[in-house]
């Protein structure tokens, strides 16, 4: 069991980081998915679906947690500065300005949705599970899951159009 | 129903084409129609572009993370602060319950322990409330024999001498008490 959560510890990251919690918070839900995969970890499944069991008890807990806090834990201009530096090269203070308006309406939007579109966003864009997958995980019909990644992506979308911001 | 801006290009088939979920042939389709039409054009940018800065938030929020995952790793203070307050809620609470259980209940002044007992004594004082009961249990069964009242007399004294401290002296005491009475009345 011990394996296959550490096996699976950079995706659970992603999860806590996508679902709008900090690294510190993350450690913390992470160590309290761990405890609970050491004393009640389930019986008689094959590794998959302990897999699957792992992912849904870590979007339960960091669901928990946000509503517990209702916004991102994150100052846009702390993102800003990091995106920079992940790019290793310097933009004009124009640009950065209209980079740090879609970070704040791109945060906001993600605050604000619903975090039945939420969920299946972050797993399919940032953790790499395929609609079924998601499916299974959260207990979801396949055309339930699209349905939502579609609505969740044409939100961001239309955010992004109201502020007028080119590429 | 879903929202439709364009005849030609469903919006659900413009994030299809940005995800790259779609047939050669459709994706060859699309981008002809994306190229002359204009409300298509800013929908396929706004959904490339706000999955692009989500995707930096996302990133960038995991970069914060070390890169080793520790069980061992402190809690923030916050939690501990959060951990504190529960236990002390709690202590305060079994103290609450204890002194209202203390008055309620009266206890025999003999019977508060003035330390608290180690594992080891707990066991012999276990051991020897077992013996006592045993004792006593044999003590009964004779004294309901024809003949057998003495021998339960002298086993109701052996409990309360030999195991003082125990309820069953007390209930020896007056079982032997209430034995003598029957015994003279006869």
């Amino acid at each position: 069991m011990h394996s296959v959560f550490m096996g699976h510890i950079e995706r659970l990251r992603r999860l806590v980081v996508g679902m709008g919690l900090s690294a510190e918070d993350g450690d913390d839900i992470l160590q309290d998915v761990y405890l609970q995969v050491v004393k009640r970890p389930p019986e008689g499944c094959s590794d998959s679906e302990v897999v699957r069991w792992l992912i849904r008890v870590t979007v339960n807990r960091c669901l928990l947690e946000y509503r517990r806090r209702r916004r991102h834990c994150r100052a846009a201009r702390d993102i800003l500065q990091q995106w920079t530096e992940l790019e290793q090269r310097s933009t004009g203070p124009e640009r950065q300005a209209i980079r740090a308006e879609e970070i704040e309406a791109m945060m906001e939007c993600l605050s604000q949705m619903n975090e039945l579109l939420r969920t299946p966003l972050v797993m399919k864009y940032y953790c790499d599970f395929g609609s079924n997958e998601i499916g299974d995980i959260l207990g979801l019909k396949p055309g339930t899951v699209r349905k939502r990644l579609y609505d969740g992506r044409i939100a961001l979308a239309k955010v992004m159009m109201q502020k007028g911001i080119k590429q | 129903v879903k929202e439709q801006i364009c005849q030609v290009v469903s919006q659900e088939e413009l994030v299809a084409y940005a995800d790259g979920d779609v047939s050669p042939s459709q994706a060859e389709r699309i981008a002809a129609h994306v190229a002359t039409c204009q409300s298509c054009r800013t929908m396929l940018d706004a959904l490339e572009r706000s999955l692009h800065v989500t995707k930096v938030i996302w990133r960038t929020g995991e970069a914060q993370w070390p890169k080793t995952f520790s069980l061992e790793k402190p809690k923030s203070s916050r939690k501990w602060l959060r951990s504190a307050a529960t236990v002390a809620a709690s202590i305060l609470l079994i103290l609450g319950v204890s002194v209202a259980w203390r008055l309620l209940s009266k206890p025999d002044e003999s019977h508060v322990l003035d330390k608290e007992l180690t594992a080891g004594e707990i066991n012999v004082a276990a051991s020897r409330a077992a013996l006592a009961a045993q004792l006593l249990a044999v003590a009964d069964l004779l004294s309901s024999q024809p003949g057998g009242q003495q021998y339960a007399i002298k086993r109701y004294h052996d409990v309360i001498t030999s195991f003082p401290e125990t309820e069953q002296s007390t209930v020896a005491r007056r079982h032997l008490q209430s034995l003598l009475e029957r015994r003279q009345k006869q």
